[in-house]
């Protein structure tokens, strides 16, 4: 299975919190994010056609994933493969999303 | 005699590998002298949108949230993508020229916290996190330009 950002859920994706736009880190997340995860044992989440992001979109999307607690960060980063020809540090960021967030949550 | 008419047999063969060595050096230079100067023109774009990124991080986050706000955070995020990509690109033709990680550290710099957040409170343009961002521009500049200077 897998995620097109631009194409699925927004060309200019903005911000962490629902409350800072509907097309948040946040809403990604339980919109597209966590279904897709439910549903299939590998994501492909491809990043590139959109604007740009930012990290607080980034982080809250995919940190946000760790803080849920229903998937450790070892599991995430087995089932989610990050696209990005455009800038391939978007990914390097992501994956560091998720695991400074579990051990930030395991102290 | 015999060796003088051997090496005679010979000399064409010779000259004409000396011509040939010659041209492949003098090509093999060409190549490596264009593909230094498209270096430098992308390396000079990168740090010009560098340079246009700083300006619009200050003008963002000494302004209060709003319609104008949003503007300029979705120009800060197509440069983000513009640079982003250029970076890359110059990876790709040089991995001396790799420098993601402090690419994303100026990215984090910028778009982190309270970036694209109604909540976020305008700063003064004497703040210390201008200074932050400078320095997180100056290390990506740093890392490309001591990749160029030691590609010579």
């Amino acid at each position: 299975m897998y995620i097109d950002v631009a194409r699925q859920f927004s060309r200019v994706p903005a911000g962490r919190y629902i409350a800072d736009g509907p097309y948040s880190g946040e809403a990604f997340r339980s919109k597209l994010l966590v279904p897709a995860l439910e549903r299939a044992e590998k994501v492909e989440v491809r990043f590139d056609g959109a604007r740009g992001y930012g990290s607080s979109f980034l982080e809250e999307a995919f940190g946000g994933l760790v803080r849920m607690g229903r998937w450790t960060s070892t599991q995430l980063l087995a089932k989610l493969k990050l696209v990005s020809e455009d800038d391939p540090s978007i990914c390097d960021e992501v994956i560091s999303y998720i695991a400074d967030e579990e051990s930030r949550t395991n102290g | 005699m015999a060796e003088q008419s051997a090496l005679a047999a010979w000399a064409p063969v010779v000259s004409w590998a000396l011509v040939f060595f010659g041209w492949q050096r003098v090509t093999k230079e060409n190549d490596r002298r264009q593909k230094r100067k498209e270096i430098r023109e992308r390396l000079d774009s990168a740090l010009d949108l560098l340079d246009r990124l700083e300006d619009l991080t200050r003008e963002y986050y000494t302004s209060v949230p709003g319609t104008s706000a949003d503007e300029i955070s979705g120009k800060i995020k197509a440069l983000l993508r513009k640079i982003g990509f250029s970076l890359a690109l110059l990876a790709k033709m040089d991995a001396r020229y790799a420098c993601g990680m402090e690419w994303t550290k100026l990215r984090v710099a910028i778009t982190g916290g309270d970036f694209d957040s109604q909540k976020r409170q305008p700063i003064l343009g004497s703040d210390d996190f201008f200074l932050v961002v400078s320095d997180a521009v100056i290390e990506v500049i740093r890392k490309l330009d001591s990749a160029f200077a030691l590609s010579e």
